[in-house]
């Protein structure tokens, strides 16, 4: 099944889910974009994404070498 | 007894990953927007205040952010749905309930621990209470997470297998 359907689909959504505005941080004032762009970025960034990624390491480290299993039947 | 030629890591990855995005889910569909006791940034942006024009401009800000911690929580969830899928398929497998259910909490605790540790401890970005006492919260918190890690051994501990097959 081609996907080229799918993506033109998702291509014409897209920026019609986007408000009237336009993308809302691009139209943030400028407090607003001081605060989310400033020197604590990277910091604030770990501190969103941090916890699922340590998440997925242990995972990773569980499940071990990927293949090698039998198919079910 | 469980076939030694049976293996639970995918099952378990897959638990994993599941638990811990569930209880991210947890924390932030609850804490963040049901009882608003706190937002992924609230302990630098206030999320309350005398000046209401600040307070609008912490909301946005707190806002994108708490949107970037569902987003990497639901990708967490997302792979752990691909690990269980290929587990699913796979016959060498023992496909435990009891093995899944103990990856389901482990999982859940090691993100409250990893979270609190992080966030609330060494970054200081937010705290499960904001106010004065958040340091009781935030052990409270991490002691959950310490609590559903060791439930979640003790059943991955357990032999036997629920199902067969």
């Amino acid at each position: 099944v081609s996907r080229l359907p799918l993506l033109a689909l998702a291509g014409l959504l897209g920026p019609a889910a986007l408000p009237a505005g336009g993308c809302p941080v691009c139209a943030a004032g400028e407090p607003v974009r001081a605060k989310l762009f400033g020197p604590d970025f990277l910091p604030n960034l770990g501190a969103a994404v941090l916890p699922a990624g340590v998440l997925a390491a242990v995972a990773a480290a569980v499940y071990g070498r990927p293949g090698g299993g039998r198919r079910r039947a | 007894v469980p076939d030694p030629a049976r293996i639970r890591r995918p099952l378990v990855a897959a638990a994993l990953l599941l638990g811990g995005g569930m209880g991210g889910f947890v924390d932030g569909i609850l804490f963040h927007q049901i009882l608003q006791l706190h937002n992924m940034l609230s302990a630098r942006y206030p999320t309350t205040g005398p000046d209401p024009a600040a307070v609008v401009a912490n909301l946005e800000v707190n806002m994108v952010w708490d949107g970037l911690f569902h987003a990497a929580t639901w990708a967490a969830t997302a792979a752990g749905l691909v690990l269980l899928f290929r587990a699913g398929g796979r016959a060498d497998v023992d496909w435990s309930g009891r093995a899944f259910a103990g990856g389901l909490l482990a999982g859940w605790g090691l993100f409250n621990f990893v979270e609190g540790l992080i966030d609330h401890h060494l970054l200081h970005v937010h705290h499960v209470v904001e106010g004065p006492g958040h340091l009781v919260w935030d052990v409270l918190f991490l002691m959950s997470g310490v609590a559903l890690i060791a439930g979640g051994l003790a059943l991955l501990r357990r032999p036997g297998s629920a199902h067969p097959g």
